[in-house]
């Protein structure tokens, strides 16, 4: 018994057949959509690892340990310089990976125009604002600087 | 902007409905987060997979429904883990 519906072998270029019938074939020409093609999909195998690893620690592995996240366990982790660059790579990756999707949504659902422009605008602005934040914040942390927690500490 | 007329009012029942379902996804923030990132690693990984091996097409169908089935079986321990810090069987 043959399971599934058989689409292979495919004629042509498969990548550009788009067997996955999920996401989208693979641009015809060479240059910025063909490169985020690529990257979408090199980017979302890095961030399985990234990702999950993340979650996995600071949402599983805690409970599961009796752990609390206060700041003292922010500060320990980030005195390790390891989990600095990856939380920077998480965020790198995460929200390039994200907001590509997003644009591409975008020009799916929304016609060419001013709704189209305002959107993408937005988006590329708060992009902006978070990678800069995001980045600020995890390389400048100093927890010798840290203020008292709290307004009423 | 709705191609209708639209009156505060109705328009008051729509932004109330929407906050009432974004307050109740933040309460579960975590593990909605959590939920969505396992389906959409596992769906990625299969779609990589039918992009580069097209072979694997083949399994289009069991594939997709292996995805949905483990994203569930994997959600009911993660789920209960994360969730037992404010679960009432935990003494709160």
């Amino acid at each position: 018994m043959a399971i599934g519906r058989k689409i292979w072998p495919v004629q042509g270029d498969p990548l550009r057949r788009n067997p996955s019938r999920a996401a989208r074939p693979r641009p015809s020409e060479p240059g910025f959509e063909r490169w985020m093609w690529y990257f979408t999909r090199i980017s979302g195998l890095l961030l399985v690892l990234l990702a999950m690893g993340h979650m996995g620690i600071m949402h599983v592995l805690v409970q599961l340990t009796g752990q609390e996240i206060n700041f003292a366990f922010v500060l320990a982790r980030w005195g390790n310089p390891f989990w600095r660059i990856y939380d920077l790579l998480l965020l790198v990756l995460a929200l390039a990976h994200g907001v590509n999707g997003a644009r591409i949504i975008i020009g799916d659902y929304i016609e060419r125009g001013g709704l189209r422009s305002l959107l993408m605008g937005i988006l590329l602005a708060v992009t902006f604002v978070w990678l800069l934040l995001g980045i600020f914040v995890i390389l400048t942390f100093n927890p010798d600087g840290a203020p008292a927690i709290g307004p009423f500490s | 902007m709705f191609g209708y007329r639209i009156s505060w009012s109705q328009l008051a029942w729509y932004g109330h409905r929407l906050s009432g379902i974004g307050v109740l996804v933040y309460l579960f923030m975590q593990i909605v987060l959590m939920a969505a990132l396992v389906y959409h690693s596992l769906n990625g990984l299969r779609v990589i997979a039918m992009d580069f091996w097209p072979a694997t097409t083949r399994w289009y169908r069991p594939l997709t429904y292996a995805v949905i089935i483990v994203t569930f079986a994997a959600m009911v321990p993660l789920g209960l883990i994360m969730i037992t810090p404010y679960a009432p069987w935990n003494g709160r």
